[in-house]
């Protein structure tokens, strides 16, 4: 059994002669050109085509955010490729992949081994959370994998986990999206919570790798690499969440727990006989603030032009805005728009910018409304560009928009409005309703 | 409804403390001969709010870093989660503990599903049919 790292979730587990290859993000500039890995994958000579040629039995796909599941990277594998994913509630995920030509998908009830012979198997697990999230443990040949992914697990199905006895578990260490650098707070307080955030995340991963107990522990998913100049601030450790990998294996030290933790890096490998197998350059792990320099050096230039290419906003943008909004508003019932209980101010800037309310304490039917509302309780800064794919359905999830980095936020009063943003994550009232039955 | 008696003493200054009884466990925050307490389970994932620790007043759980007030319970991370508060009562030397049973989480998975049911298929005559048929 042997496992090669190609970055974020992405690893191709190789046990009782099949492949395993989880969530294959392969190339760069995920969400509009904002995410890199945390080293360049160019750089250690990966691409999809070369992880295809690697030619993996059986795909497993976590969730569909964009650094697990890319349409380029998948262009790669073939339309009938077995791909394994989770059974989840709504049928969201399963109709993204269909809808990217896929035809081999196999849903899995959470926690529920699937055999596929001669000693070899996988269970999938299911996320804790609101989210399509999932983990995947595969055993063979008398090893265990588990791949956390960015998948925050319940207690219980990670003490299923650590009944398994895993010899390399693969976890989440870092943040992987906009809270709290996305908004407004004075530096001193946006300094305290980038502190308290980060390490809340570094004693999670801890907690979770000596809750499993894995042999070895290997900081994966999680955090993103901003590489345009404009935005290589958000990798400092005093300004943002994406946590060097370093410092989760500083973490596991600290704690003498008995795991070993390993740093791998894209292209590095781990055999369950014959130990870690390190394929990259030592230099690129040295000094994190340097090559992050040097990466984005080389890459702004691809930066700037891809952003220069990114179509503009049709002239329409007002009006699709408008009723976009109106229809996955006035689709909740009444008791979801109430707990949701938000006025979302959009500024949106540009040639076709304006400024709007959602306001989902609105008896309906129109919830959307010109002008910023005095008291908006939630506030988006964005351009125009970038929010007219998702109201015109060129772009199927709102969030990306926030992960794309590229917005700015302001929250009154100063309080997580979960409702809110389970809405943005995904607007299927069935899905809401149901949560909130039980939540 | 469960509830327990035991020592004050046996329960630790300042730190979350885990009492078990007839498998189910709740976590104790002692000041001096003040005591709080709730179901010993994290609304967010069910880890262990024991094995979480004091900040600032709030007490951590050690999955994913999720602070509760421990005056109210309630999340500071995600308002819309609040802890099982259980009841404390001091007598003497002796803390006695009462709580509502926790709801089983298949049965919450099982409302949640056939709430999601109803709400896709209630717009459809035949399937509001369908489920007056089964409600009657």
């Amino acid at each position: 059994m042997n496992v090669t790292y190609y970055g974020q979730a992405c690893t191709l587990i190789e046990a009782a002669g099949r492949k395993i290859l989880t969530d294959p993000w392969l190339t760069e500039g995920a969400y509009f050109g904002t995410w890199f890995h945390t080293h360049v994958l160019e750089d250690l000579g990966v691409s999809p085509e070369s992880v295809a040629c690697r030619k993996p039995d059986y795909l497993f796909l976590s969730h569909e955010h964009h650094d697990h599941v890319d349409a380029e990277s998948l262009a790669a594998f073939p339309r009938d490729i077995p791909i394994l994913i989770c059974k989840f509630p709504s049928a969201r995920f399963r109709r993204h992949l269909e809808g990217m030509g896929f035809t081999n998908i196999r849903e899995l009830e959470s926690g529920r081994p699937l055999d596929l012979g001669e000693s070899l198997a996988v269970t999938i697990f299911g996320s804790a959370e609101y989210t399509n999230d999932s983990a995947i443990l595969v055993e063979g040949e008398g090893g265990v994998v588990f791949n956390e992914t960015d998948c925050k697990l319940g207690f219980a199905d990670l003490e299923r986990v650590a009944a398994k006895g895993v010899d390399i578990g693969f976890y989440m260490f870092s943040g992987a999206n906009w809270y709290p650098m996305m908004y407004d707070y004075a530096p001193d307080e946006m300094a305290e919570r980038v502190r308290r955030r980060r390490a809340k995340l570094l004693s999670g991963f801890v907690n979770r790798v000596r809750l499993t107990r894995p042999r070895v522990a290997v900081p994966s998913a999680g955090p993103c690499s901003t590489l345009d100049p404009d935005m290589l601030w958000l990798n400092s450790p005093g300004r943002g969440i994406f946590i060097d990998p370093q410092e989760a294996v500083d973490a596991i030290r600290a704690a003498q727990l008995p795991a070993e933790p390993l740093y791998l890096a894209a292209t590095d490998t781990w055999d369950r006989t014959a130990g870690f197998e390190r394929n990259t350059p030592e230099s690129i792990r040295e000094n994190r603030n340097e090559y992050l320099a040097r990466a984005s050096s080389v890459q702004a230039p691809r930066i700037q032009s891809r952003r220069a290419a990114e179509p503009p906003a049709g002239a329409d943008l007002a009006e699709r805005l408008v009723a976009y909004f109106n229809r996955h508003v006035g689709a909740q019932s009444p008791e979801i728009r109430r707990r949701i209980g938000a006025k979302v101010a959009l500024e949106v800037e540009g040639p076709q910018g304006g400024r709007w309310t959602v306001d989902f304490t609105s008896p309906g039917p129109d919830f959307v409304r010109e002008g910023v509302a005095s008291d908006w309780t939630y506030r988006v800064q964005v351009e125009d560009k970038l929010i007219d794919p998702f109201v015109s359905g060129r772009e199927e999830f709102l969030e990306d928009l926030f992960l794309s980095l590229r917005v700015r936020l302001s929250r009154r009063p100063e309080e997580y409005n979960d409702p809110l943003y389970n809405f943005f994550y995904d607007p299927d009232p069935a899905r809401l309703g149901g949560w909130y039955a039980v939540h | 409804m469960p509830c327990i008696e035991i020592a004050l003493d046996s329960i630790p200054m300042n730190t979350p403390h885990r009492v078990v009884h007839d498998d189910q466990a709740i976590v104790v925050v002692r000041n001096g001969r003040s005591l709080v307490a709730f179901h010993d389970r994290c609304p967010h994932a069910g880890w262990r709010l024991s094995d979480g620790q004091l900040v600032d007043g709030m007490l951590e759980c050690p999955g994913h870093g999720w602070q509760f007030d421990l005056r109210t319970g309630r999340s500071a991370d995600v308002p819309d989660f609040c802890l099982a508060r259980v009841r404390c009562v001091v007598a003497g030397e002796r803390a006695r503990f009462e709580w509502e049973e926790e709801v089983c989480p298949f049965l919450k998975k099982a409302m949640s599903l056939l709430w999601a049911g109803v709400w896709l298929t209630s717009s459809s005559p035949e399937w509001l049919s369908c489920w007056a048929v089964a409600f009657s």
